[in-house]
């Protein structure tokens, strides 16, 4: 079973390299291209809430990451602001082009690319788990 | 990310996006997709150089189709990568902003 892990301060440049480092260590690893996209999709889009709404962009962050047999399941651990992506409200993507709403579209695809996706606090860090599918 | 914009004299003009339109690649984009949106009334958008396209990007695209539209303005993509244009029909913006394969294609649609 492949593992990966890093640790981030997730600064905008930061994030994107990472993103690579994931990417590349997936497709190393024999994960099909789209599935590689979800991934590196998913820890982009949650890095960049920790980054603009965590309170703390300058706490480091830890990412962990398993490639199983049908599956990539993956940890993020950040020091941010509690919060679960999970109770995001559901932004309405069929709103005409005048009242579309903006916001919330990270953490829309983030649920919609996860097979599973959780949240703890332990007090000091957000642990935010999610699975992605093999395809 | 990098941009290129052409056809800067006429009603329309057209950016190409090469690279990554992440968080970082937003920042690169933000002020010129804006001041086209601003300043043209059809706006093409070469997306076939653009590898990844997280949701800060997207945000950017429905930003500056929300200037366009409301001055009977229009934007329109052209030629995503399979995995960009899921991500665009994931974020439910395609009925906002047409995609087409061709940049002939996207002239010939905001006319």
């Amino acid at each position: 079973m492949a593992r990966f892990t890093a640790d981030i301060t997730p600064h905008p440049e930061a994030i994107g390299r990472l993103a690579d480092d994931v990417s590349d260590f997936l497709r190393g690893a024999g994960v099909d291209a789209r599935a590689v996209h979800h991934v590196a999709l998913v820890i982009e889009e949650i890095l960049t809430n920790v980054a603009t709404h965590g309170g703390c962009p300058d706490l480091p962050a830890t990412i962990a990451l398993e490639v199983r047999q049908d599956r990539v399941s993956g940890e993020i651990g950040d020091q941010g602001r509690s919060f679960d992506p999970r109770t995001a409200p559901t932004p309405d993507i069929d709103a005409p082009i005048d009242e579309r709403q903006i916001g919330g579209l990270g953490l829309h695809l983030v649920k919609h690319l996860t097979s599973a996706l959780e949240y703890r606090s332990d007090g000091t860090q957000n642990w935010t788990t999610f699975c992605i599918p093999r395809t | 990310m990098q941009f290129i914009i052409s056809d800067e004299a006429g009603a329309t003009a057209k950016i190409v996006l090469v690279g990554k339109l992440d968080i970082a690649g937003a920042d690169v984009i933000a002020l010129a997709l804006a001041t086209l949106a601003g300043s043209k009334k059809g706006l093409v958008v070469d997306l076939s150089g653009v590898t990844f396209l997280a949701s800060i990007g997207v945000r950017h695209l429905v930003m500056a189709t929300k200037t366009l539209t409301r001055k009977g303005g229009k934007l329109v993509l052209v030629g995503p990568t399979d995995a960009v244009k899921e991500v665009l029909v994931t974020s439910g913006v395609t009925d906002l902003m047409p995609i087409v394969a061709t940049e002939r294609d996207a002239y010939a649609l905001i006319g």
